[in-house]
C-alpha cells in the first residue's frame, strides 16, 4: 500500500496544478468556436443510454450524424413532433455544422408547416391549420436564430432568414436587414446585398433609401431584369426627373440573373 | 590490468530503441492489431457505400465517420496493446530475462510504450491515407458529376470552390494529430494501470472506464470549481474526479473542424503541449510504481 502513497499524492498534487490550465484551454478552445455542444436531458432522450456514453466519449459528430439520418426516416412518415426533437438534438450536439441549422429550418419553416396548413383530412378547422403552420415556421426560425447565435459569421444563415422573412413572413423590413448582415459576412454571395435592396423597396417609407441601393448596385454589379424593374417603378413612384434617372428602359441591355451570378 | 569489459550508461537510447523496435514487430506479429487495422478500414471503406444525400451532406458524414473510426481505433488499439505488454511478457518469462540484464527499469517501460506509440503512429496513418482516399475518390466523383451537369462557367467556378472546400482540406492534419495524441496519452495512462494491476482485463477495465470519466471530468471541474450545492461527499466525489482523472474532451477538436472550424496554431501547440505533459506525469507515476514492484 505504501508504494501507491506517492503516485496518489503526485496525482493530486498535479491536479491542483493542472485544473487552472485545464480551465484556460477550454476557454481558448471555445473562444476558438469549440467545445459549443450542449449534451443534456433532451438529448439523452433522443440518442438513448448507449448513443449517450457514445457522445461523452468524443464520438459526437457520428452520434450528429445517425440522428440526422433519423430525421430522414421521420420525414418520410411526415412525423414533424418527432422530427423537431430529432433535430433539436442533432443541432446541440453539433451546433457548429451549418448544414443541420438550414435542414432544420427548412424542414420546419417550409415542410412542416406547409403540411400542417394543407392537413384537411386529420384537421378540418382552417383556424387550426394556420395556427400549426405558424407555430412550425416559428420553430423554422428559431432554428435559424439559434444557428446564427453559433455560427455569427455565417452568411448563408442570414440569406435564409431573409428569405424566410421575405416569402413566408411578407416582412421586408426585417428580411432587408438580414439580407444586409448576410452581404457583410464574409463568402457571401453576390447578389444578397441587391436581394437587400430589393427587400427595402417594399418598405413603405423606405422607398428613397431603397432608391439610393439600387442605383448603386445598377452602377456597380449586373445589370439584372428585377434591379432594372425597380429601379424604373421607384423612379416613377419618388418622381425622380427624367435628367436625374439613371435608367431608360428604352436603349438598356439587360443580364440574365443567371448570367449575373 | 584488469579494466571493464562494458562500460554501461545509467541511460541508453540505443537500448530503448532496441526495445522500441522489438515491442513493435511483437505488437504487428499480434493478431489484434490486424482484427482492428481490418475493422477500421472496413468502417472508413464502407462510409464511401452508406452516404446517399446532397454533396455537403455526404462529406460531412464522410469526415465525422472517419475521423470517428480513427478516433476509436488508436484509442482501442493502444489500449489493448498497452494492457497486454506486460503480463505477456511476465508469463513468457521475458519480462526477466531482459530485467536480468544491465537494463533499467524505466528504459524497459519507456522501451515497450515507444513501441505502442509507433503501432498507433503506423495505424493512425494508414487509416488517414484511407481516409483521405475515401474523400478524394468522391471529390472526384462528385466533381465530374457536376462539370456534366452544369452549364453556366460562373457558377460551375463556384460550385467546384465549393466542394472543393468541403471535402479533403489540411484542416484536418492537426485533427488527426490530436487524435493520435490522445491515444498516446490513454496508452500510457493504461501502462500506469497495468503496473499495479492483477491481470490484463482489470487494466482493460479500468482503463474503459477512465476514458470515459475523462471525457466528462470537464463538468466535474466547473462544478466543482463553482462551488456547486451538494452533499459533502458529492463535493468530494466530483473534486476527486476533477483533480485526477485527465480532461480527455480537451483533446476532441475533429467535431468542429469536420465541419470547417480551423484550429489555430498556438492553440494547437497549446494542447499538444500540455497532452505530452498528461504523457510524461503517467510515464513517471509508471515508472515509480513498476520500479518497485516485485517480480
Amino acid at each position: 500500500m505504501k508504494r501507491f502513497l506517492l503516485p496518489i499524492a503526485f496525482l493530486v498534487g498535479f491536479g491542483i496544478l493542472k485544473l487552472p490550465v485545464e480551465k484556460l484551454l477550454l476557454s481558448q478552445e471555445q473562444a476558438a468556436g469549440f467545445q459549443a455542444a450542449q449534451l443534456n436531458l433532451h438529448v439523452r432522450s433522443q440518442l438513448g443510454q448507449m448513443g449517450f456514453v457514445a457522445a461523452l466519449s468524443g464520438f459526437r459528430a457520428v452520434m450528429a450524424d445517425l440522428l440526422f439520418i433519423r430525421v430522414g426516416t421521420a420525414f418520410q412518415k411526415t412525423e414533424w413532433g418527432r422530427m423537431k426533437l430529432l433535430l433539436e438534438s442533432a443541432t446541440q450536439l453539433q451546433p457548429k455544422a451549418v448544414m443541420f441549422w438550414e435542414m432544420a429550418h427548412f424542414h420546419m419553416a417550409y415542410d412542416a408547416a406547409i403540411a400542417s396548413r394543407e392537413n384537411r383530412i386529420q384537421q378540418p378547422s382552417e383556424t387550426l391549420r394556420r395556427r400549426a403552420e405558424r407555430e412550425y415556421m416559428h420553430i423554422g426560425e428559431q432554428f435559424l436564430l439559434d444557428g446564427i447565435s453559433f455560427n455569427p459569421d455565417n452568411s448563408r444563415l442570414y440569406e435564409h432568414l431573409g428569405r424566410f422573412y421575405s416569402k413566408r413572413l411578407y416582412d421586408h423590413e426585417r428580411a432587408a436587414e438580414a439580407y444586409a448582415t448576410s452581404a457583410k459576412k464574409p463568402g457571401a454571395h453576390e447578389y444578397v446585398g441587391r436581394f437587400a435592396a430589393y427587400e427595402l423597396a417594399e418598405v413603405p417609407g423606405k422607398e428613397a433609401q431603397a432608391y439610393q441601393q439600387l442605383c448603386h448596385f445598377y452602377k456597380t454589379g449586373p445589370r439584372v431584369p428585377t434591379l432594372e424593374n425597380l429601379i424604373h417603378r421607384l423612379e416613377e413612384k419618388l418622381a425622380v426627373p427624367p435628367s436625374e434617372r439613371v435608367y431608360s428602359p428604352s436603349n438598356q441591355e439587360t443580364v440574365s440573373p443567371a448570367q449575373a451570378r | 590490468m584488469s579494466s571493464p569489459a562494458h562500460s554501461h550508461s545509467l541511460f541508453s537510447g540505443g537500448r530503448v530503441f532496441a526495445l522500441a523496435q522489438n515491442t513493435l514487430l511483437e505488437l504487428i506479429r499480434m493478431r489484434v492489431f490486424y482484427f482492428m487495422l481490418l475493422f477500421a478500414m472496413m468502417v472508413i471503406g464502407s462510409s464511401l457505400f452508406t452516404v446517399q444525400f446532397s454533396f455537403q451532406e455526404q462529406f460531412q458524414v464522410l469526415k465525422d465517420v472517419g475521423l470517428g473510426a480513427i478516433s476509436i481505433f488508436s484509442w482501442l488499439l493502444g489500449l489493448l496493446c498497452t494492457a497486454l505488454l506486460l503480463p505477456k511478457d511476465t508469463e513468457d518469462r521475458t519480462l526477466y530475462t531482459i530485467l536480468a540484464k544491465p537494463v533499467p527499469r524505466f528504459e524497459y517501460l519507456l522501451g515497450k510504450l515507444l513501441g505502442v506509440f509507433l503501432l498507433i503512429g503506423i495505424s493512425v496513418v494508414l487509416m488517414s491515407l484511407l481516409f483521405a482516399g475515401v474523400l478524394g475518390l468522391r471529390e472526384q466523383q462528385v466533381l465530374a458529376e457536376t462539370i456534366r451537369t452544369t452549364s453556366n462557367p460562373n457558377d460551375l467556378a463556384e460550385a467546384i470552390a465549393t466542394i472543393k472546400a468541403s471535402a479533403f482540406n489540411w484542416n484536418l492534419v492537426p485533427g488527426i494529430a490530436l487524435i493520435y495524441l490522445k491515444a498516446i496519452l490513454c496508452a500510457t495512462l493504461t501502462l500506469f494501470i497495468s503496473t499495479f494491476a492483477s491481470s490484463s482485463v482489470f487494466t482493460v477495465l479500468v482503463s474503459v472506464v477512465i476514458y470515459l470519466i475523462g471525457h466528462v471530468q470537464g463538468i466535474a471541474r466547473e462544478y466543482w470549481l463553482a462551488g456547486g450545492n451538494g452533499a459533502p461527499l458529492t463535493k468530494i466525489m466530483v473534486a476527486l474526479v476533477a483533480l485526477v482523472f485527465p480532461d480527455l474532451q480537451l483533446f476532441n477538436v475533429v467535431d468542429e473542424i469536420a465541419v470547417g472550424t480551423a484550429v489555430p496554431m498556438l492553440l494547437f501547440w497549446k494542447i499538444t503541449g500540455f497532452g505530452l505533459l498528461y504523457t510524461l506525469v503517467y510515464m513517471l507515476l509508471a515508472q515509480v510504481v513498476f520500479s518497485t514492484k516485485e517480480l
